[in-house]
């Protein structure tokens, strides 16, 4: 078990290697979510929302974290892993005695860094730029936000890159599938008008559940995001289920 | 008697891909591999090399059949088999963002060889396969015959028992494959055993002890290169410059040895050379035709043969 536990720790070092190595892909998988929160941030994100005495930036700072979450853990880390088995290096793994637990868990443990490093930008972006900083209170919501958020989407990660028959679809299945999801959600722009049921429907994916919870470690707009904790279970427990069925090293 | 190293029987693999026909890749393979023997698995492109290293390394299951190593039973208990064993895959990359020196070092690491002698692996690897002024760059940067030859490095560092190699030579230069050779020789020698597929005859030639030809699914010889050879019945060729008075008309070619003049190049083929030389000199000896200018007997090679016993296969 321990032998398990270090091999998992060394894959993961080694891949954060890698991944600082790569300077252009570490660069953009910042990239994306500073630049959409300067962006949109400045032009839209700020005094109360309608109707509310909700400040716009202790909702959209949040959701950019989310955003950060979903695209390191589920898009990156699905694509990658596609393309690691188009190129013959899962097939390579798989031969060694490194239990595939280990190498697993180390794939997701460098996810877990990578997007600890993204967070910890974006809320320091987030207060310098905006003035919006996680309450006091609300450290609890922030540290199950992230735990239950790398799980879910780097579980959903791996069962994307199960899923995808190619190393090219990986992609475009990783965006066709979260990013309408995360316009519904209101992560880019929380007044974005939804009809009744399709929010509904949205709330049961994962992707409105890790926002909530994260801006409640924000601002307290809500219940306690015992749903959205539910929700995030859910899928993890689906998205390992898909990835013990489906995973394929070659 | 000790357990071989590999041992499969009667191994068929059917692909079944979704909404395309099926695919019998191997319709029963059985091949014994011995302790310390290199074989080399010759076929055509598609005639299932691939799938058998594949399901021989317990990266696929067979539709059936059985297949052990070191008589651990591969389908049953793969977390026992791969300690035992080293694949280079066919077509394999390195990771990219790691250096030739971190590759190996880490695979070492990961199959628990201690820094120690992870480290002084990694130096005879490295050596060995002519990294040295490159193994500090990023694989990403190398050449393919490069990255090839990191593969490679990395896999007999291991010293595993038994190696799979899957065109292991691939894209490589005649100097980096003669280093893969001899790097594989010294493996055997310490005991290890080696079973690689290729396309390049020579170097079954002269790498393997025994080589096993994969056809229509099934392994249609194996043996020694000589045996396939006989089994092929390629015949040995003797050529000599034919003397003048051959060429003239004066002098007839002996008729025991159908003898062919192309030009001035006379050949003739034979199952059993000696007499067949002895009876040309006789009948140089007996016209005063003098020594043949430019004897040569050539025995047939093993691409020879090969082409031979696979050329009623058709293209595939
Ligand atoms: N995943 C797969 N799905 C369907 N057919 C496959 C698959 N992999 C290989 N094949 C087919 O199986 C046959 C054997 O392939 P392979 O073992 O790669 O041959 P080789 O390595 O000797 O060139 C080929 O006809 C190939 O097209
Ligand atoms: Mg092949």
């Amino acid at each position: 078990m321990s032998r398990t536990v270090s091999l998992a720790f060394r894959q993961a070092l080694l891949e954060q290697r890698s991944f600082w190595r790569s300077a252009e892909y570490a660069l953009f998988t910042f990239a994306l979510p500073i630049a959409l929160l300067l962006l949109i941030g400045s032009t839209t994100a700020t005094g109360y929302l309608p109707g509310t005495r909700v400040e716009g930036q202790m909702i959209f700072v949040p959701s950019m974290i989310a955003f950060g979450v979903i695209v390191a853990a589920y898009v990156n880390l699905g694509a990658k892993l596609a393309t690691l088995r188009h190129d013959g290096v899962l097939k390579r793994i798989r031969t060694t005695p490194l239990p595939a637990s280990a190498y697993l868990s180390g794939v997701l443990g460098s996810t877990a860094a990578t997007t600890l490093a993204i967070t910890a930008s974006v809320m320091a972006i987030g207060a310098l730029a905006f003035g919006a900083a996680p309450r006091i209170g609300g450290v609890p919501e922030l540290a199950v936000g992230l735990v239950l958020g790398v799980l879910c989407f780097g579980s959903l990660g791996l069962a994307l890159s199960a899923v995808a028959r190619s190393a090219e679809s990986a992609a475009p299945i990783a965006n066709a599938s979260y990013l309408p999801l995360a316009i519904m959600s209101g992560i880019f722009d929380p007044t974005f008008p939804v009809p009744h049921w399709l929010s509904a429907a949205v709330g049961l994916f994962p992707v409105r559940a890790l926002a909530q919870i994260l801006q409640q470690s924000y601002t307290p707009v809500a219940h306690a995001p015992v749903t959205d904790i539910v929700v995030l279970l859910a899928w993890t427990a689906a998205a390992g289920a898909v990835t013990a069925w489906r995973f394929r090293w070659h | 008697m000790t357990t071989p190293a590999l041992s499969a029987r009667e191994v068929k693999k059917v692909y079944r891909p979704r909404n395309r026909p099926e695919v019998p890749a191997l319709k029963g393979v059985s091949l014994e591999v011995g302790r310390g023997e290199r074989v080399g698995l010759l076929g055509r492109n598609g005639a299932g090399k691939t799938t058998f290293l594949k399901i021989a390394s317990t990266l696929l299951r067979p539709t059936s059949g059985e297949i052990t190593i070191f008589g651990h039973d591969v389908m049953a208990h793969p977390e026992e088999v791969r300690p035992l064993i080293a694949v280079v895959p066919q077509e394999g990359k390195p990771f990219f963002h790691l250096t030739p020196r971190e590759q190996v070092y880490t695979y070492l690491r990961t199959r628990g060889f201690s820094r120690e002698s992870a480290r002084t692996r990694t130096e005879e690897a490295i050596e060995q396969m002519g990294l040295g002024e490159v193994a500090d760059r990023l694989n990403v940067t190398l050449s393919g015959g490069q990255m090839q030859r990191a593969m490679v490095a990395t896999i007999i560092a291991t010293e595993a028992p038994l190696l799979f190699l899957d065109e292991p030579t691939i894209g490589m230069d005649p100097f980096a494959r003669r280093g893969v050779w001899d790097s594989l020789r010294r493996l055997t020698r310490k005991g290890s055993t080696i079973l690689l597929t290729t396309h390049y005859l020579d170097e079954a030639e002269r790498l393997a002890d025994r080589v096993a030809i994969l056809q229509d699914g099934r392994i249609q010889v194996v043996g020694s290169v000589r045996h396939v050879a006989r089994r092929a019945g390629v015949k040995t060729t003797i050529k000599f410059t034919a003397p003048q008075p051959v060429l003239a008309g004066a002098v007839a070619t002996p008729a025991g040895l159908a003898v062919v003049l192309r030009g001035e190049v006379a050949s003739c083929q034979t199952d059993n050379s000696g007499p067949a030389l002895r009876e040309l000199l006789d009948w140089a000896a007996a016209n005063g035709l003098g020594d043949l200018d430019d004897l040569s007997v050539e025995a047939p090679t093993l691409e020879d043969s090969y082409l031979q016993l696979v050329s009623n296969g058709g293209p595939q």
